[in-house]
């Protein structure tokens, strides 16, 4: 017979509800924020490893379509270069279709593009070039660089 | 004699659901940590319709440097930063060589801002080549147009 006065035995558990709305919240502000920091492309190039720098034998690299980027001097942009034809400033859409035309007449998309780029060129010109060779097709993408620079970092 | 039914109130367990959470919560605290020790916030990075999303892309071993406009920040030339430490120029390349020798399959990951000269690009570019690094990935943001 149960005493009077007396509940029967609880097992006492906290109460976790509190706890999981706060932990949520801090979830859910990690995961967005993870989220946006994740928000960049990349744009890879890769030289074959027996012809590369660690290759040890000297390269020579003929390419299919050579290009210069050359700093206007007022500093505002470039001026574009491919197969000595002059392309209209900055026109990163005519090159494209350029690149698009000569595929069409028979390059190969395979083929090395050479891009050179004068010094006080913006960086975002030389990827803009880049993009526009990537778009038009062409995935073997080389830069030149101009071996005086090596000094600076030794 | 049938004795009524008891009723007892139902609680949820909510001790299982506080695990699962916490482990989620400590991986997303963990990994957005990580992301920002490699990658420097305040670069402006240039834009680029055809980049590949860094996700999908298999990067393997990577260095990351950052190549910040010093003109931003009030100075002159460009500040090298990798791994959230502010490097010179003189010690990229033999910061370069001892990542090659550590793996030589590393990839060189360039984040430099839109507006700087190329000739500070270059030079991490010409670093690479001597170390021996063949993979060189350019970062970018997958965009249309505008500015940044």
């Amino acid at each position: 017979m149960p005493r009077r006065g007396f509940s029967p035995a609880q097992s006492y558990v906290p109460n976790l509800a509190p706890m999981v709305d706060v932990v949520m919240v801090i979830l859910v502000f990690f995961m967005l924020g993870s989220s946006l920091v994740i928000s960049e492309g990349v744009l890879p190039t890769e030289l074959p490893s027996q012809a590369g720098p660690g290759g040890g034998a000297p390269v020579t690299i003929v390419p299919t379509i050579r290009m210069q980027l050359e700093a206007l001097p007022d500093g505002q942009g470039c001026r574009i270069i491919v197969e000595d034809m002059l392309l209209p400033d900055n026109a990163y859409d005519v090159l494209s279709s350029f690149l698009r035309d000569k595929i069409a007449a028979g390059a190969d998309p395979a083929g090395r593009i050479l891009i050179g780029a004068d010094p006080a060129v913006e960086y975002q010109a030389v990827i803009s070039a880049m993009d526009a060779c990537i778009q038009a097709g062409f995935s073997n993408i080389q830069f030149s660089v101009n071996p005086n620079l090596t000094a600076l970092i030794e | 004699m049938k004795l009524p039914p008891t009723t007892t109130p139902i609680r949820v367990n909510l001790a299982p659901m506080v695990d699962v959470t916490m482990c989620l919560l400590v991986f997303f605290m963990v990994t957005t940590k990580m992301v920002e020790l490699e990658n420097n916030r305040d670069i402006d990075l240039p834009i680029a319709k055809s980049a590949k999303d860094v996700d999908k892309q298999d990067l393997g071993k990577r260095l990351v440097v950052n190549v910040r406009d010093a003109r931003l920040d009030g100075g002159e030339g460009a500040r090298y930063i990798v791994q959230e430490t502010e490097i010179p120029l003189t010690k990229i390349l033999q910061r370069l060589e001892r990542e090659q020798q550590l793996d030589p399959g590393v990839n060189c990951v360039i984040r430099a801002d839109n507006g700087l000269p190329y000739r500070y690009v270059q030079a991490v570019m010409v670093g690479c080549a001597k170390a021996g690094i063949l993979k060189v990935t350019f970062s970018a943001v997958p965009r249309d147009g505008g500015s940044n």
